[in-house]
């Protein structure tokens, strides 16, 4: 009888203390009111001039050495010079161009007309095996890093195209992420040489693409280490031959220790086009993007062409090289103490770059009533689910091969290695096309649209109608305010409130709240107002609750198990 | 002619092309380069020349090997040169890739470089200067200076040695992380870990207590 008795004492004084809780707290148990904080306002200075159009005068459609380069309308577009050897072929253009742009004589080399057709059919490319942001004397600083977004600079491998002479300046115009998308005609006698300039081995299999498993000398050339040939050792060169029957989007990496080595950047499209007559092809995109000189069965189909390279990228994996110059060192902690099965992305990148810079040369431009060819590709380890805002596309080949019954759709998936041809239409239909504009496309796996958890990053870019474009700069015209502030390496660094921008002041930058009758804090510098940010001390401090209560629960069930003990039994 | 992308030319045009191809693929053949070769002009402070030198560099992998953890190096890593010499030094590549010899503070463009195709040897000439000072020399392809390609030239006895060349001098303290290195503008900043001492204490001082307890207990 006493039991439930005391239980309703208990229970009494126990009930108004919850309602007291539930309605807005201990009566005085707030203290005295303390002003807050003020909001700091970040000083935004310091950012990049979005486009500094130094690079207007390779926007317009123009005649290189005969070949003729189509418009480009991005803030920095492929170098018309580069285009035209590419296409030419680099033994065919005067050494001073090639001087000029950093691109070695070597790099594309094209010979005889076998079939006859007009166009050469004995292609020769060489690559080399290239680090970006790689190891260097903290006193020696990478004058030119290779930035993915403002401020990031991971380093990665590239194949690129062979070069000379430069290594800053126009060289980062070809030895670049993403590597390099390769396009070569069926029934094309290709001779793909790797000149290994890196300090680790490296081969190159053609994944998806027709190739035969030993060269005419009998020598592997599927390029998977062990099974086929010894990995190419640095300062060497091997190269792959092959004479593809079947034209479709395909994809060529290197084969060794795949698990890091594709994922530092060395895999990319390779592209069987059809076999037309004076069919010259655009053998190299450096960059991907925009194809400034399409095969001739792109331009009897489609208005314009694309090559999209997705991957993501584990910043752990990638600041691996920079931590040693001892090569032994460095493949120990790449291939042994990276664990690939640990791997989480950190950034997201569509060919080569994450936004705003994508804004600057990945844009896919296009005007009303066009059909876009989009050749994208998964280079990454983690699905993409590309998402067109305002159009819906139509799947038409899937890993190089025809589709039966094409899928129209806005979500394209793509799981590792995936190529996926995809035609936008862009007539104002309310299907294919809801009209002009900004239209955001992006990976719909949402973490995709940061660069290491800050939005917007990752590799959002915009499906672009011409007349959304700026004149002076060809940078989209947001709606909404400007990109600007997203040029900025403070932005990246999260320093600055992500609402800021857009005057929305109660969402500003808490100040400290030992300074809050402070006189004006406005304007604080972004390193200033981290070092002054009340959510760390706050993070220190809010730690202390939990072992606290631990530690008063410690004593309580120690003093009750003390005098339990003690009754006599 | 090469076709546009919207006018193809027409095939009367082949033999041209490929008569083109021959004449220009035949200029073009050689892959050894030179830049800012320099063979007369004085440097500042020079009255003339004041004597002539010559040096052999061999490049390659195989001149990395007494040096474990390099990759690629030269047959010699310091060369030392009077003032105002003409010096004429002839790069032989050992490899199958590119490799570069390339002297930075060069009269008169800053730098003279010269670059060897796979196997491959090419000469050039440049002045030294009136005035001592230790030049870098090293292959510009990425990490080839960083994984054993570095050299210098000292020019009257230069001004000291430059670090992290192999068999000559080491690395600096920063460099081997002995001593805090300046801030990087790249990349983002390290996270900053939440200072343990409070939450710690609390947790240990709970577990005293405890331990306390039962000891009293057992007492």
């Amino acid at each position: 009888m006493r039991r439930p008795v005391v239980a309703a004492v208990v229970a009494l004084f126990l009930i108004p203390a919850a309602l007291a809780h539930g309605l807005g707290g201990d009566v005085d148990g707030g203290g005295p009111y303390v002003p807050p904080a003020e909001t700091v306002e970040i000083d935004t200075r310091g950012g990049e001039n979005p486009c500094d159009n130094a690079k207007a005068e390779w926007r317009p459609s123009q005649r290189v050495e005969g070949v003729d380069v189509a418009a480009s309308l991005e803030c920095t577009p492929d170098d018309p010079r580069a285009v035209a050897a590419f296409v030419k072929g680099t033994n065919r253009m005067p050494q001073q161009l090639l001087d000029d742009i950093g691109l070695h004589e070597d790099a594309v080399v094209k010979d005889d007309d076998l079939d006859g057709d007009g166009d050469p059919d004995i292609i020769r490319i060489t690559l080399e095996v290239i680090e970006l942001n790689g190891w260097h004397l903290v006193d020696d600083a990478l004058q030119e890093p290779y930035e993915i977004a403002p401020g990031i600079a991971p380093t990665f491998w590239v194949f690129a195209p062979k070069t000379t002479i430069h290594h800053s300046g126009p060289f980062f115009e070809l030895a670049r992420m993403p590597t390099p998308p390769i396009r070569v005609e069926v029934g094309d006698q290709v001779f793909l040489t790797v000149e290994n300039t890196h300090y680790l081995p490296h081969t190159i299999h053609l994944h998806g693409t027709d190739h035969p498993f030993q060269d005419a000398e009998g020598n592997g050339n599927d390029g998977v280490p062990v099974v086929s040939e010894m990995p190419i050792l640095p300062g060497d060169a091997r190269t792959y031959e092959l004479k593809p029957r079947v034209a479709g989007s395909f994809f060529y990496h290197c084969h060794v220790q795949v698990q890091v080595h594709v994922g530092m950047g060395l895999g990319a499209l390779f592209i069987i086009e059809e076999n037309r007559p004076d069919n010259w092809l655009q053998t190299l995109n450096p960059g991907a993007g925009p194809v400034r000189h399409p095969s001739v069965a792109s331009r009897e189909r489609y208005d314009r062409e694309y090559d999209m390279l997705y991957q993501d990228i584990d910043k752990e994996l990638t600041a691996i090289p920079k931590t040693s110059n001892d090569a032994r060192v460095i493949s120990e902690r790449i291939h042994r103490d990276y664990d690939a099965t640990d791997a989480a992305s950190d950034y997201f990148l569509l060919n080569g770059r994450s936004f705003p810079y994508t804004l600057r040369e990945s844009t896919v431009v296009v005007s009303p009533n066009e059909t876009v060819l989009l050749r994208v590709q998964n280079v990454g380890g983690s699905e993409v689910a590309l998402h067109t805002h305002g159009h819906k596309g139509e799947v038409i080949n899937i890993d190089g091969v025809p589709v039966q019954f094409p899928q129209i759709q806005d979500i394209y998936p793509l799981t590792a290695a995936r190529r996926l041809d995809v035609v936008l239409n862009t007539t104002d239909d309310g299907f294919h096309s809801y009209g002009q504009g900004l239209w955001l496309t992006h990976d719909h796996h949402e973490v995709a649209v940061t660069t290491d958890g800050i939005n917007p990053g990752g590799d959002i870019t915009l499906i672009a109608y011409e007349d959304y474009l700026d004149p002076i700069s060809a940078l989209p015209k947001p709606l909404g305010g400007t990109f600007n502030l997203y040029f900025n390496p403070a932005y990246y660094r999260g320093e600055i409130p992500v609402f800021q921008m857009s005057g929305l002041d109660f969402l500003g930058q808490a100040g400290d709240p030992n300074a809050a009758n402070a006189s004006n804090t406005a304007n604080a510098s972004p390193a200033s107002a981290r070092t002054a940010l009340p959510d760390e001390s706050q993070r220190v401090t809010s730690a202390v609750p939990a072992p606290a209560l631990m530690l008063v629960l410690s004593v309580i069930a120690g003093a009750a198990l003390a005098a339990q003990r003690r009754q006599p039994r | 002619m090469i076709p546009s992308p919207r006018h193809g030319p027409s095939r009367a045009w082949l033999p041209a092309i490929l008569l083109t191809l021959l004449v220009v693929g035949a200029a073009t053949a050689s892959a050894a380069k030179v830049s800012n070769e320099n063979r007369e002009q004085l440097p500042p402070g020079c009255d003339a020349i004041a004597g002539e030198a010559s040096a052999i560099v061999d490049a390659g992998r195989a001149y990395a090997e007494p040096f474990p953890g390099a990759v690629f190096s030269f047959s010699n890593r310091s060369f030392e040169w009077p003032a105002c010499t003409r010096v004429t030094i002839t790069l032989q590549n050992h490899d199958h890739i590119r490799h570069q010899f390339m002297v930075h503070d060069a009269f008169p463009e800053g730098f003279f470089q010269l670059e060897a195709d796979s196997l491959d040897n090419v000469t050039g000439t440049f002045i030294t200067g009136a005035f001592a000072k230790t030049m870098l020399a090293h292959c510009g392809i990425p990490q080839h200076q960083q994984m054993g390609m570095k050299a210098q030239v000292l020019v009257a006895g230069g001004i000291g040695t430059l670090p992290n060349i192999l068999g000559i001098s080491g690395l600096p303290a920063v460099d081997r992380g002995e001593v805090a290195s300046p801030p990087t503008t790249n990349g983002p900043p390290q996270e900053q870990a939440a200072a343990p001492g409070l939450s710690v204490l609390t947790l240990l001082g709970g577990v005293a207590v405890l331990a306390l307890l039962r000891h009293r207990m057992h007492g």
